[in-house]
Formats: C-alpha cells, sequence, structure tokens
C-alpha cells in the first residue's frame, strides 16, 4: 500500500469564498492519522470535482511519524537527474563539434533523468511533498535539456516562427504586426508578449527569456496537473504518476518544451481547469474572474487548445447535468470561454480559417492516399530515407502496445465503476478515450503531426486512468473501496514500463537527426540551421531593405523572416501558387525554363531569391524542400534531388544579379529582371 | 504587514524599477527582476495556496497569465510593449498587490533540516547543471567558430561598387578582381591578407566601375589560384 500524505496538504479542504482553507497545516513533514483530524470538514461542495457518495475518511492509516518514510535515494536521485541534464549538453558539444548525434547516448541520458525520479515517486518511500517536487525537477531537467542542446538561439521550425512575432513586437513595440511565415502567429502573440515582458524587466536576451517563460509553464503544467488529478483522487502518488505517465507522450521532450505558442497554451490550459477547480464551490459571482482572465489569455496564445479548452469545459459540464451534480460555476466559464474563444477567432478569421483549412486539407489528402494505397508513406523512415535503427521501432512498438494493453483493463475498471464517478473523472475518461488516434495518426506524416498535437492533452486522461487502475489498491477515488482489483502491482514493472513508454514516444516524435546539433542535413529544420545559413541571413538583415519579397526553400527561408527581416513568399501568407513558383529553385534549367521562370519571378513580384546549392545533396528530410505542393519530379520517375544547375540558373537570366555568395548559398537580386508588361 | 517589511518590498519593486530605467548590468537585473516578479506574486497568491507547491502553481501561473492580459491592454496604448511601458505597468501592479495583500505577514524560514539531509547532494547537482551549461555554451561557440567565407555586393552607385568580406575562422591572401562581361574593363584590387579568428571579422572594399552593364567581380584565392567566391551585378 502506498503511504497516504505526510505534510502536503490534501485537497478534501473547505473552499470558502475566495479562500482556500486546507485540511492540513502547511509546515513540518509530520504524517497525520486519519483519526488525528476533528471531524470530516468537507461536505458535498468540498471537493472540487463532485462525487456520487458522500465522503469518508481516508481508510488507510497513514504511518506514524517515527516510521516516517524515508530512503536514502533521494539524494543521489537528484545527482543523477544533473548528470543526465550533462550527459544531453555533452552530446551537444560533440553534435557541433563533431557533427555527429548518438542517439544512443540521448535515449540513456534521457533515462538518467525520467528513471530515478519516477521510481522515487512510486516507490512509497518518500513523503507526498517530495514525490511532488521530484516530479516538478524531472520535468524541469527535461526542459533543461533542450536549453542545453540549443543554449544560445531558437533553431526549430515553430520556434523560428514565433521568434519572428517576438522580434516584431521588439521592433514595432505593437502587437498583430502580421508574419508572413505563418500568418497565424501574430493573431496569438500570448506567449511572445510574456517573453517581452521578462526580456524588458529582467535585461535576459529574447531566447534566456524564453527560456524562463517556458520553464514557468513547465511548473505551471506539471503541477496543474498533479493537482487536478489529485483533486479527483485525493491521492498525491495518482497525481505524481500521471504527471510521470504523461511525459511519455510523444510531444513532451521535444514539441512541447519549443518556443511555440502551444508550449505555453497548454500549461495555461491545465492551470485554467485548476483555477475553475479550486473556486467552485465559491458563491461569490466575481469568482469566475480568475478563470474567464485565463480564458481570455489561452484564447490570446494559442487557437487549437483555446477551442479545446471549450471543449473540455462543455464536456465536463454535460457530464454534470448526467451525474445531476451541478457545478456552480461551471457553465457560466463555459458560456464564457465559447464567447471569448469564439470573438478570438472572428478577429483573426482571416488567417485561422486558410492555416486550419489547409491542414484540414494536407490531413484529407494523406489519408486519401493511404486509402487508395498510393501513399508512399513508410513508418520509421524519413522522406530523405533515413531508417531509425531497429531497436528504436521495437521500442516506439512496444510503447504503443503496453499503453493500449494498460488502457484496455483501465477502461473496464472505469466502466464498471463508473456510477463512483464524478464529472471531472468522466471528463478524463473521454479525454483518454481518444488514444487510439495518436498512434493511429501515424498512417501519414500529416496526420501523425496531427494527432501527436492531440497527445497534449489525451494523455492528461491517459494518465488519470491508467494512474487510478495501477493504484487501485488506493481508493480508485476517495471513495472507493477495494475489491478483487485490488491486486498489488510491482513497482519495478511499473517504471520499466513507463521508461518504455517514454522512450518510444520520444521515438515517436520524429527521427534521431531532429533532438539535437550535428552536421548539416537538408531541409532537416534544426540540423538546417548552420553557420552558413545563418551567416546568410545576418547579411540579409544588414544589407537588404526589410520587407522586400523573398523566395527561398524552407529553411533559408524561415531564417530570411526572423533574422534578415524579409517578407518570405508563403501560400498561406501571399496565396502564392507552389506548384509554379517552386520551379524558380527546383524546376529544371533550359533556357525556355529559365525565360519562364524569370516570368513567374516578375509576376510575382519576387525581389530576392535564395539558392541554397547543398539542396541538391540528398532529398528533403521532412519531405519538402519549400512547401507543400512544390514541384515534383515527372510522375513515374523516382525522386531525386535538384541539381545545382537547377538551384543556380539565375546566374544565366540577363538582369538578375549574385550579390551573395558564401559557397554554399546565393542570393540573386531579381529587381532588374526585364519584366516585360 | 511590519514597515520592515513593507520597506523591503518597496525597496525591491523600485530597485527593480531604477535597474530597468539606467540600463543596469543583466547579471544584477535578472536575478533581481526575477526574484522581485516571485515576491510579488507570492505575496498575491498567498492567501489561495497553503503549501509552497501551491503557492509555485498559482504564483507561475498568474505571472503568466497577468502579463499576457498586461501586454493585451498596452497594446492599446499609444506607446505599446515598451520598456518604459512595462517599467510603469511592474509598479502599478507590485504597489497595488502590496497594498491588497498588506494585512499579510511574511515569516522567512531557513530550511535548516532540509539544508542538514538534502543539502550536499543540491549543491552538488546545481554544481553539476552550471557546468552543463558551461559545456553547452563552449559547444555553441565552437559551433558559431567554424570557417565560413562570405563575399557580397552591399551597395552600388553609377561609378562604384562597396563589396563585403565576411569571414570566420579563414585564413589567407586574397584579391578582388572586377570585370566587365560587356566592354573592355577591370580592376583588381591590392592583395588582402586576411586573417580572420572565431570572432570573425568584416571587411569592405570601394571597386571603381568605369563602365555600365554587367560586371563580375571574384574573390581569387592568391594561394589556391582560384576564385572562392563570385557576384555579379548590374551598373546602370
Amino acid at each position: 500500500m502506498i503511504p497516504r500524505d505526510s505534510g502536503e496538504p490534501a485537497y478534501e479542504a473547505r473552499l470558502d469564498p475566495g479562500v482556500v482553507q486546507l485540511l492540513h497545516e502547511q509546515g513540518p513533514e509530520v504524517p497525520r492519522r486519519a483519526t488525528d483530524v476533528p471531524s470530516p470538514p468537507w461536505g458535498p461542495v468540498t471537493v472540487p470535482f463532485p462525487v456520487i457518495e458522500p465522503a469518508e475518511a481516508p481508510a488507510e492509516p497513514v504511518a506514524p511519524a517515527e516510521s516516517r518514510p524515508r530512503t536514502s535515494w533521494a539524494g543521489p536521485a537528484i545527482v543523477i537527474v544533473a548528470i543526465g541534464v550533462l550527459g544531453q549538453a555533452w552530446l551537444g558539444y560533440q553534435g557541433r563539434t563533431t557533427g555527429g548525434f548518438s542517439s544512443v547516448l540521448w535515449y540513456v541520458t534521457l533515462g538518467l533523468i525520467f528513471v530515478p525520479p519516477t521510481a522515487l515517486i512510486m516507490s512509497g518511500r518518500i513523503t507526498d511533498r517530495a514525490k511532488i517536487w521530484f516530479a516538478l525537477y524531472m520535468a524541469l531537467a527535461l526542459l533543461a535539456t533542450r536549453f542545453v542542446l540549443y543554449p544560445q538561439q531558437f533553431a526549430y521550425h515553430d520556434e523560428l516562427l514565433n521568434y519572428r512575432v517576438l522580434l516584431s513586437i521588439e521592433q514595432t513595440r505593437h502587437l498583430f504586426t502580421p508574419n508572413s511565415l505563418l500568418p497565424d502567429t501574430a493573431d496569438y502573440p500570448g506567449m511572445e508578449i510574456a517573453t517581452a515582458a521578462v526580456h524588458q524587466l529582467t535585461g535576459l536576451s529574447l531566447h534566456s527569456a524564453g527560456f524562463v517563460v517556458l520553464a514557468a509553464v513547465r511548473v505551471v503544467m506539471t503541477l496543474a496537473l498533479i493537482r487536478i488529478i489529485q483533486m479527483v483522487t485525493g491521492n498525491v502518488t495518482a497525481g505524481c504518476l500521471t504527471a510521470a505517465i504523461y511525459t511519455t507522450n510523444p510531444q513532451y521532450v521535444f514539441f512541447n518544451s519549443q518556443f511555440s505558442y502551444e508550449s505555453v497554451a497548454l500549461p495555461l490550459c491545465f492551470f485554467c481547469v485548476y483555477v475553475i477547480a479550486l473556486s467552485r464551490s465559491t458563491r461569490s459571482p466575481l469568482s469566475v474572474i480568475p478563470g474567464t482572465a485565463i480564458i481570455l489569455a489561452v484564447a490570446a496564445t494559442h487557437h487549437l487548445t483555446s477551442v479545446a479548452l471549450v471543449i473540455v469545459l462543455w464536456v465536463w459540464y454535460l457530464f454534470t447535468r448526467i451525474s445531476k451534480r451541478p457545478v456552480r460555476q461551471l457553465l457560466p466559464l463555459a458560456v464564457v470561454s465559447l464567447v471569448i474563444v469564439a470573438a478570438w477567432t472572428w478577429l483573426a478569421r482571416a488567417v485561422i480559417i486558410p492555416y486550419l483549412s489547409e491542414i484540414t486539407n494536407n490531413s484529407l489528402s494523406n489519408l486519401t492516399t493511404v486509402l487508395r494505397g498510393t501513399s508512399s508513406h513508410k513508418f520509421f523512415t524519413d522522406s530523405a530515407g533515413d531508417r531509425s535503427p531497429a531497436w528504436q521501432e521495437l521500442l516506439s512498438l512496444a510503447s504503443v502496445l503496453l499503453i493500449t494493453l494498460t488502457l484496455i483493463p483501465s477502461v473496464w475498471l472505469a466502466i464498471t465503476k463508473h456510477r463512483l464517478l464524478s464529472a471531472g473523472a468522466m471528463t478524463l475518461f473521454a479525454i483518454a478515450a481518444l488514444y487510439p488516434i495518436v498512434p493511429a495518426g501515424h498512417l501519414t506524416d500529416v496526420t501523425a503531426e496531427v494527432t501527436d498535437r492531440a497527445s497534449g492533452f489525451v494523455f492528461v486522461g491517459l494518465g488519470y486512468i491508467v494512474a487510478a487502475w495501477w493504484l487501485r489498491d488506493d481508493p480508485f477515488h476517495r471513495h472507493a473501496k477495494t475489491s478483487r482489483f485490488t491486486v498489488r502491482r510491482r513497482t519495478w514493472l511499473l517504471v520499466t514500463g513507463l521508461t518504455v513508454c517514454f522512450a518510444g514516444g520520444a521515438v515517436l516524435s520524429g527521427p534521431d537527426w531532429v533532438y539535437g546539433p550535428g552536421s548539416y542535413l537538408v531541409s532537416a529544420d534544426n540540423r538546417s540551421v548552420d553557420q552558413l545559413a545563418l551567416q546568410a541571413a545576418y547579411w540579409e538583415g544588414r544589407n537588404l531593405p526589410p520587407g522586400s519579397r523573398v523566395f527561398a526553400d524552407r529553411v533559408n527561408g524561415v531564417l530570411a523572416g526572423t533574422y534578415g527581416n524579409q517578407h518570405l513568399l508563403t501560400a498561406l501568407g501571399d496565396k502564392i501558387d507552389v506548384g509554379s513558383l517552386s520551379n524558380l529553385l527546383l524546376g529544371p534549367s533550359t533556357k525556355d525554363d529559365d525565360q519562364a521562370d524569370a516570368r513567374l519571378a516578375c509576376l510575382n513580384h519576387v525581389q530576392y531569391l535564395i539558392a541554397d546549392q547543398r539542396l541538391h545533396d540528398s532529398l528533403p528530410h521532412l519531405g519538402i524542400y519549400i512547401d507543400n505542393g512544390e514541384y515534383q519530379n515527372e510522375p513515374g520517375t523516382s525522386p531525386s534531388p535538384p541539381l545545382v544547375s537547377e538551384l543556380t540558373k539565375f546566374d544565366n537570366v540577363a538582369g538578375a544579379q549574385r550579390i551573395f555568395d558564401n559557397g554554399s548559398i546565393r542570393i540573386y537580386d531579381l529587381r532588374s529582371l526585364p519584366c516585360a508588361g | 504587514m511590519r514597515w520592515l517589511e513593507v520597506a523591503a518590498r518597496l525597496a525591491l519593486i523600485a530597485g527593480l524599477a531604477a535597474a530597468i530605467t539606467l540600463s543596469v548590468t543583466v547579471w544584477v537585473t535578472a536575478p533581481l527582476g526575477l526574484l522581485a516578479i516571485a515576491a510579488v506574486a507570492e505575496l498575491a497568491v498567498r492567501p489561495y495556496a497553503a503549501s509552497p507547491t501551491d503557492r509555485l502553481l498559482l504564483g507561475c501561473g498568474t505571472v503568466g497569465t497577468v502579463l499576457i492580459l498586461a501586454g493585451l491592454a498596452l497594446n492599446l496604448t499609444p506607446w505599446g510593449l515598451t520598456r518604459a511601458t512595462w517599467t510603469g505597468t511592474w509598479l502599478l501592479v507590485s504597489v497595488s498587490v502590496l497594498v491588497w495583500r498588506r494585512d499579510l505577514r511574511s515569516h522567512v524560514v531557513w530550511p535548516g533540516a532540509w539544508m542538514k539531509s538534502s543539502g550536499i547532494w543540491v549543491i552538488s547537482a546545481s554544481l553539476i547543471l552550471v557546468f552543463a551549461v558551461v559545456v553547452a555554451l563552449a559547444g555553441a561557440r565552437r559551433w558559431d567558430q567554424r570557417p565560413a567565407l562570405a563575399f557580397s555586393v552591399v551597395s552600388q552607385t553609377d561609378n562604384a561598387v562597396v563589396v563585403e568580406i565576411d569571414a570566420t575562422s579563414t585564413a589567407g591572401e586574397y584579391e578582388i578582381r572586377a570585370r566587365s562581361d560587356t566592354n573592355r574593363g577591370g580592376y583588381a584590387s591590392a592583395s588582402v591578407d586576411l586573417d580572420a579568428g572565431g570572432g570573425g571579422l568584416r571587411l569592405r572594399e570601394r571597386l571603381p566601375v568605369s563602365t555600365s552593364g554587367a560586371w563580375t567581380i571574384d574573390l581569387w584565392s592568391v594561394a589556391r589560384k582560384a576564385t572562392v567566391r563570385l557576384v555579379k551585378v548590374n551598373v546602370t
């Protein structure tokens, strides 16, 4: 039996208007016996999520002070986690100096960060308060790995898109400056506002300020998750286990640690639910203000997360209706959230509708190719043909299998106990039931990106029901009784399983090269952002008129937009036809073609063209050189990289000037092209 | 709240505002700023949180939310989101919190028992983490210092073109040679001894161009006897 608390206040608390009066005194970690509590102070409105049965005191006795759980492993675990971070820093150093990035060591060092805290949390040998701190320490250490791998600047595609918004705020001092790289980011500037504020109030660089914001929201995400689950189960261990399970989601280590708007919106979304749950028993109508403020902050930060928040609140409300246990503040907040998100979406409709339409169209198109059997998608192989090692494939398959196998008894237990579940718990079950879409989405590249994003939500529910199932010898919820399901589980088995899921989730989030620095790769985001690409981008920032119309490949284009302060021509921002305009770089080079390309450049008012000859080295690792719909080889031929002569065809076009050359990247000034007519 | 605490908090609030206004070094402003923001946030949320983890959760979440909403509000002002407006917002919010929570008293307790049992491990881990950051920064510095040589046109007039050599970790003797593609005419610079270290070096050369039309400008390596970079311009 996992001992109940020792020091960390439980959420069996009476919530007076505006003030949380916690049951347990804060202070020294002296465990209290259940009998020490004079009388159960909680009534029907005292727990944040409604329950069916009247509350009871915790069934199991708590260990007396003299036998307070202790372990000598806590200290070494703190150091081992730090060594894991150091290992990641060393990998980054090696990647930069030798060009190699050892994926084996990457997973081993991540394991050093993940395993000791998880084992301690589940060991029952540390106090509840210590469990929470370890869960938080692990979460922050995992975030720190991103910092030590890229300590000076943002290098990933989405990071650069958002960094452009941040730079615009610094330059114009106002929000909503159009961002041609990804137009919708300008209309959801919440993360950039917070970063700009930290930058101005602390003097930190924009990059460091960004990491301070990411660290703060990582704290919010982890603790809110623990507290929400603790509110549902009355069990800190279940909350911490849920937090550990949550780290196994494919987005956690990589995508949700990036300087990207979703990385901030998601924690704020959790925070919103936590605050609503915390203040739900308050009678004052003013108690909706904190929740409303957070909803507004989420709406200003990320579109899909804010929509998901609205859905969660309405589903939660519906379950309160089904369970006939209304939550006082929930309906007003659900209505307010709908109004705020609808209003914000309406204001951003010009950019958000095309963006979401494109994602939908691409997903449907990919699915169609799968259904027709014409998809060229290969599992565990990127578009350039790099295949993940077999052990990684096995790990990821094992993780999906483990989660699915765990989900089945967990859901079964939930179904059999559904009468005991609160509306909050039912909401979490409903979210968890979406899990199959996460692995199923990997049938195509585009749908994998979409469904992996959903895992940020799905794993909250998944974590809860798996934790609840695992800890079913503790109360499944506060009022459950032990039953034939209360079979003791082995901690080592759980930790091993979680470690497999954690590593497998990391494998699912992308190929090896995506995790850290190393030698140059073609169209591979972070691995394409090298000193040559940056040199060109900085040169553009110094020497080209700001906001000039630039056309380039995916990576150099984003760098031109971010550091070069140029206007990158994109399908979303400028309604260009990528299929034809990509001929400027990828299309064949003959005299007639070159003239046609010159006319095309004129037609689209392309002022500067950035040609990276290294695109010739291989097929693009991310599937595209420029953008979806770009020029492809003739049907029936196998895809091949563009020739150098095709990339540099404007050397031979009259009127085009080559104004920059660093050996790999050439920049052409096309303003003097003879644009007849 | 005791007068001593009020004074300390006011000093922290005003100290941060002064540090921002006077553009004090980041090594002072950053810790001061983070400490001041944390102190104000902790005071604001204290009645709603009974444990350090709750205070941390509510504090971080509240700060994030308030910053975003404050930024949206500042955007509506003519001045926008500037250092001055953020400083003003900081003063307004922090003093308001101080007035709002004037009845609360703080007790700073040194976690002696905790330090005794875990201090050595925490200090060791902190040192390792600092070392990790040092290693990471060293790698990034090495990466920035990899060889790069760019040759570009930075401006042009009717009778001259200014070219730029931007080099990192590159050394050698180079010449800049310009020739007209349409007329006979050319120019060769004196040889340039390039000795760019890891910090990078940027040189500019003004080339006289005598005739209009297309010009090709080479960066010629004397040692390799070859053109290593090339740009083309149209002189009008």
